[in-house]
């Protein structure tokens, strides 16, 4: 109750000073205390059986610590508090703070030029708009009202400036305060005396019973004020919505439009008791997933009626196209918004309590009761659920959240048809958690950082040379993945490395979203790497290809309209016709819309190269090309971007085998895209390793869509987690180029995976690999290459949840819950909350 | 501009005191510094800007004032003594003390009140004050200061004595006042029982200490010592005040906990790992492996108590006491204890028919009291509990 408290304001207050000196205009709410009370108060708390005595010098008096009395200021005069806040010219246009007791006053001094009467001159006048809180308000809170008194401060002067506006108001109140104070003096004279040098202090804000005596006694001056100012009267509304909203939409003259939310009280109108601090949706924004949603907490149409006119545009197609079961990645694919531009907005809605971070509904969540809800007998959330779904109880209904089933199992028991929008009404009040499965590799060194050198030493087994070759490769490629991002945050004590790893994550996110790719992130990762593997890769002979580093240079906008042509660079790849998968991993999810468009022959347009370099916008797109010297196969057609998707029947077959079962709403599409590869116009989200694979080894029939525009690809981007993506796919490409095939049949699929997976093992440690091959499981290589794929990205270090592995990868939810049945020995699952939707939660 | 970016407004973290300096209000010169320590930190521009929240107006006198202003913190209690000996029947003083405006004050205010209250008082008595300053040599008092500047920046607390009076001064945490203790909840030391000096404590919390283990709760730790309950609540609040013991869930084998997003930080903190592994050991020569360690926290999840997962998992086989894992979990936050509350559902129409049982003892349940409470307070275990709330139709539970 003391938190929620201390949100409000106490009081505001409007003082100016110029060169006749400071004066309190206008104070709200302006009530006075009584007199009785205030000496009361005065003296402090009274311990009755203690001897009041006076003669002791040594105890001096009880000093004053209270100044707030019944939730209003008391204790002090006006012109005191004009003297204080009329501060001096030196510390002006800063923040002003003061803490006296347990008060607060904040303020923004304004200093601005303002046209006295008689001369056209102008001179400069102070006005601070203050506002007393209570002292223990967090600082955040301190803050917002600080930048509200700053906002004011600056409409003030733009009116000022327009038309005198101040100058006008001012002069009203001045004259108000002269008018009760003639009356005053006149009253006074016939009152006591020992009032008189109290109301001489405060004989503006002195009342005189308010009520009672109101009609005949003379009204207080900032009573008359209110009447006639329209800036007292704004003044009052910011107040005034302050306490009840915290949301502040005042008119200053009826010309400047001031918008202003206090987040830790508006979150309050849905959620009582919980405080949101702006600081908080930031971290939760930093954390904002492309799979995550949003729920409203208001009525899409009463938002959008809400919204001002000049409101974004971007915005209004936001809330148009909202639905809870959509992911922003898709609402923004609809809403045709960059994803940045939708976390953004986001950020923004939530920030005026409008909405609040989910995951999207589906059938497959799992949810349970929040640990912070508030719920007892009397509480009036349970009349407004059984008002809002007639017939249902709402500690039944939480009742049936006691397990973590999923949302379909619950279904059965109780809610029936409606059983969403219940879900939906609970998440709003935050009384519903969803809890997520995490997988976390048992590994048998977790303490220990993991040393990659010798790790590889032991698995340099195999004597043919064309194998050791391959190894050597791997261990190259290997010691990257490790340099790159496996390192950073492995062995740091202390540091949540999960904070870390997401950070460095949205960094990449966000530059491959934005569209200049001269980050110097990317370039220093990119660059020296393929100079190191070409050299090494280079003294074997039957690496005939060259490396081309320049691709990675040439990391260009490519929001180009025409292909770049380099053709020195790329010439002398003719021969090469395999498809890069590595790059093919970046561009799915293309927006494609023409479907098939045309068959690239083997002698592809490879002006295009650098367009496709670009495209994929990734690390290791830079690092498979160079190792693996092919390039693929794009062509750029009117600054629009080819996404070849190609894939084989072979792999398909296996394929459909896995993604049978499709549970998950939120994934039907992209999964019928996959089932369904040959039609283009489906969102084609994220093709799985094991396709990206196939389509690698047989390319013979490709399929080229056109991606539908640049702002797509660069969003989809986004979707891709990691950077480990490069070993597995030039994996396939180098056993092509090996066995000397051009986009012809590959080797079986059997040996084909055995070597990658075998690659994928690399890695595992030593002692992990050890654990897996106890585990029967492992036989099945097309079991132990997909858990050593998604162990490569990074997905089982407990920080992915299930959903976002689906999401990542397109992997279905059946296919992955049988994958970790059958390494259930190596791996362990835990269920908890996501961070980033728990943040909003009160506790 | 420090380029520190871990201090910032509002960090919520304490600094230390950059200056002391004392001011009045001379008769003709006005507002003034009679002394600081170091020299010259607020130059006497500064000191003209601000002076006025300073020596305030005659309402503010006897206020705590914090005013913060071009990068620091100026904390003081403004004074008046009136007296017809001083010129203009009065004599004004400040002690302030200063320090950076990210830093958090409030522990100081306390003790800018005390000094100056002493400072009053030797000024009532012997002119201490007024003498130094209108001879100009305001050594003493420099040393004063510069002495409690130093002991309370160094070692949050400061003993001063001049002539015959001695008055001590130290910095008290400000906390928000605890909770009140229920009588199930557990407390447990937040640091090493060595490192707690005994003597300092009053006699009951004294009595209680050493029943304070972690797995002794208020209710039992009172039977043990034959202490009143609302004494040993009181106690144990008082601890948690300062910040000695902190409370935790009981510990039962039918209790549910869930794993929290912090747990991934046992796979990677190496500090953590190791104080985990010492402190679930069952005994000190063989010690668990973390793997297990997480293996268990892993498991706990709604629905699962911690009786599954032993049975599953077999602790005393992995050299894992069961009672510290959770006990270490609970107080890393690596785990959080899921309650299960009792809720009367007031279905108007079926009302009173099935509790034929509970007629005497139709209780409505408000669902603010967890099992654990009710517990405690009936004397029950929690299987009977259940049992006897299960036969009530009328009840649900919500867990959480």
């Amino acid at each position: 109750m003391f938190v929620v408290m201390e949100v409000n304001p106490l009081n505001i207050f409007f003082v100016k000073s110029d060169s006749k000196g400071d004066r309190l205009l206008f104070r709200y709410p302006y009530t006075t205390e009584n007199k009785n009370e205030n000496t009361e108060k005065q003296c402090g708390r009274h311990n009755p059986y203690a001897i009041n005595s006076t003669e002791d010098l040594l105890q001096n008096p009880q000093s004053q610590t209270s100044n707030i009395c019944k939730g209003q200021l008391s204790g002090f005069t006006d012109e005191m508090l004009s003297t204080l806040f009329a501060v001096k010219a030196e510390l002006c246009n800063r923040k002003f703070e003061l803490k006296v007791n347990d008060v607060r006053f904040v303020g923004h001094p304004t200093l601005l030029p303002y046209r006295t009467n008689k001369d056209d001159t102008a001179a400069m006048i102070l006005i601070n708009i203050v506002f007393a809180l209570q002292a223990s308000a967090s600082h955040s809170i301190v803050k917002c009202y600080y930048d509200l008194s700053k906002r004011l401060g600056k409409a003030l002067r733009h009116e000022e400036k327009r038309c005198s506006y101040l100058t006008e108001e001012m002069k009203i109140m001045l004259a108000a305060h002269d008018e009760v104070s003639a009356l005053d003096s006149e009253n006074n004279s016939g009152e006591n005396d020992d009032e008189e040098e109290n109301s001489r202090h405060s004989v503006s804000s002195t009342t005189y019973g308010t009520e009672s005596e109101s009609d005949c006694a003379p009204k207080s001056a900032f009573h008359l004020i209110l009447q006639r100012s329209s800036l007292a009267r704004s003044m009052k509304a910011v107040f005034e919505e302050l306490s009840s909203t915290g949301i502040v939409q005042v008119r200053i003259n009826k010309w400047v439009l001031l918008s202003f939310c206090l987040p830790h009280k508006a979150h309050q109108i849905h959620n009582k008791g919980l405080i949101i601090e702006p600081e908080t949706i930031d971290k939760c924004l930093q954390k904002l997933r492309p799979y995550h949603g949003i729920l409203l907490m208001v009525d899409p149409n009463e938002l959008l009626a809400s919204i001002p006119l000049d409101g974004s545009p971007a915005l209004l197609r936001l809330i148009k196209h909202y639905s809870p079961l959509k992911s922003l990645q898709t609402l923004a694919i609809e809403a045709d918004l960059t994803l940045t531009q939708a976390f953004q907005l986001t950020g923004h809605l939530v920030y005026w309590a409008k909405a609040t971070v989910i995951y999207p509904l589906c059938e497959g969540n799992v949810y349970v009761v929040a640990p912070g809800a508030n719920i007892h007998i009397n509480s009036p959330i349970v009349h407004d659920f059984a008002k809002e779904f007639p017939g249902l109880c709402l500690l039944q209904m939480l009742g049936e959240f006691s397990l973590p089933a999923p949302l379909w199992y619950v279904r059965r028991g109780a809610g029936g048809a409606n059983l969403a929008r219940c879900v939906a009404w609970l998440l709003r009040r935050r009384l519903l958690l969803q809890l997520h499965t995490y997988v976390q590799l048992n590994s048998p060194a977790w303490h220990c950082p993991r040393n990659p050198g010798t790790d590889l030493a032991l698995t340099l087994t195999r004597g043919s040379h064309c194998v050791a070759w391959l190894l050597r490769r791997r261990l190259l490629l290997q010691l990257h993945t490790y340099v790159q991002l496996n390192s950073p945050a492995w062995h740091c004590p202390r540091n949540p490395d999960g904070n870390e790893y997401f950070c460095e994550k949205h960094d990449i996110y966000n530059q491959s979203c934005s569209v200049s790719f001269s980050s110097l992130n990317q370039m220093q990762l990119n660059v020296p790497e393929p100079v190191e593997a070409r050299d090494n890769v280079n003294m074997f002979p039957d690496s005939d290809e060259d490396y081309p580093t320049e691709n990675n240079l040439n990391q260009t906008d490519f929001s180009h309209t025409k292909p770049i042509v380099i053709e020195s660079d790329h010439t002398k790849y003719d021969h090469f016709n395999e498809i890069d998968s590595a790059n093919h991993s970046f561009d799915e999810g293309i927006d494609v819309v023409d479907g098939p468009v045309k068959t690239n022959g083997l002698n592809g347009n490879h002006d295009n190269k650098e367009k496709k370099k670009n495209q994929g916008n990734s690390v290791d797109s830079g690092i498979s090309s160079n190792i693996n010297g092919t390039s693929s196969i794009a062509n750029g057609l009117n600054g629009t971007m080819e996404h070849i998707n190609s894939v084989s029947e072979k792999s398909e077959d296996k394929l459909k085998a896995l993604t049978t079962s499709i549970t998950d709403l939120s994934l039907k599409e992209n999964d019928t895209a996959l089932n369904t590869s040959s039609d283009d116009d489906k969102f084609d989200l994220d093709i799985s390793p094991r396709q990206k694979r196939a389509s690698a080894i047989v390319n013979s029939d490709k399929k080229n869509g056109v991606s539908l525009n640049l702002k797509l690809q660069s969003e989809m981007s986004f979707q891709q987690p990691t950077v480990w993506n490069v070993p597995a796919n030039c994996e396939a490409a180098e056993t092509e180029t090996e066995t000397g095939i051009n986009g012809g049949t590959g080797p079986g699929p059997g040996a084909e995976a055995e070597t990658e997976a075998e690659a994928l093992l690399l890695t595992f440690t030593a002692e992990e690999r050890a654990a897996l091959a106890a585990v029967p499981a492992s036989k099945n290589p097309d079991d132990l290459l997909l858990l050593a794929q998604l162990h490569k990205k990074g997905y089982f270090r407990g920080e992915q949840h299930l959903e976002e592995i689906m999401f990542m990868e397109n992997v279905s939810r059946s296919q992955l819950m049988q994958l970790l049945d059958k390494f259930k020995d190596v791996l362990i699952t835990f269920e908890t909350e996501d961070p980033a939707v728990a943040m909003l939660y009160p506790y | 501009m420090d380029a520190n970016s871990k201090y910032y407004e509002g960090c919520g973290q304490e600094g230390p005191i950059r200056c002391i300096f004392l001011c009045e209000f001379h008769p003709t010169a006005g507002p003034k510094i009679t002394c600081q320590v170091p020299e010259n930190y607020i130059s006497k521009d500064i000191f003209d800007t601000v002076s006025h929240y300073i020596i305030p107006k005659i309402q503010l006198q006897r206020c705590t004032l914090t005013v913060t202003l071009l990068g620091s913190k100026i904390l003081g209690f403004p004074v008046r003594i009136d007296n017809k000996k001083y010129a203009r029947n009065a004599f004004y003083f400040n002690l302030c003390f200063v320090c950076d405006a990210w830093a958090r004050t409030v522990h100081l205010e306390p003790l800018v009140k005390k000094l100056t209250e002493y400072l009053l008082s030797m000024e009532l008595e012997t002119e201490w004050l007024s003498k130094q300053s209108t001879s100009g040599d305001a050594k003493q008092l420099s040393t004063l200061m510069r002495q409690v500047m130093q002991d309370i920046n160094s070692r949050r607390m400061c003993t001063l004595t001049v002539g015959t009076t001695t008055t001590h001064l130290t910095v008290v945490r400000v906390n928000t006042d605890p909770t009140p203790v229920k009588d199930h909840q557990v407390p447990v030391f937040l640091y090493s029982r060595h490192s707690f000096v005994a003597d300092q404590w009053d006699l009951t919390t004294n009595q209680i200490l050493p029943y304070i283990d972690g797995f002794n709760h208020v209710s039992k730790i009172a039977s043990l010592t034959d202490v009143e309950i609302s004494l040993v609540r009181a106690c144990v609040q008082n601890l948690v005040y300062y910040g000695v013991v902190t409370l935790v869930p009981i510990f039962q084998y039918c209790a549910v906990y869930s794993a929290t997003p912090k747990l991934r930080q046992l796979t990677r903190c190496a500090g953590l790992q190791r104080q985990c592994v010492e402190f679930c050991a069952r005994s000190p020569r063989q010690q668990p492996k973390v793997n297990d360690l997480f293996r268990m926290y892993a498991g706990m999840t709604y629905g699962s108590t911690v009786r599954d997962l032993c049975r599953r998992l077999k602790p005393q086989d992995l050299a894992i006491n069961e009672r510290k894992l959770v006990l270490f979990g609970v107080l890393e936050g690596l785990i959080r204890r899921v309650y299960k509350y009792p809720i009367t559902v007031n279905n108007e129409d079926s009302s009173s028919v099935h509790s034929e049982h509970s007629q005497s003892m139709v209780r409505t349940y408000n669902g603010l009291v967890c099992l654990d409470e009710l517990c405690c307070q009936g004397g029950l275990s929690t299987v009977q509990l259940e049992e006897q709330l299960e036969r009530d139709s009328n009840v649900v539970f919500i867990v959480k």
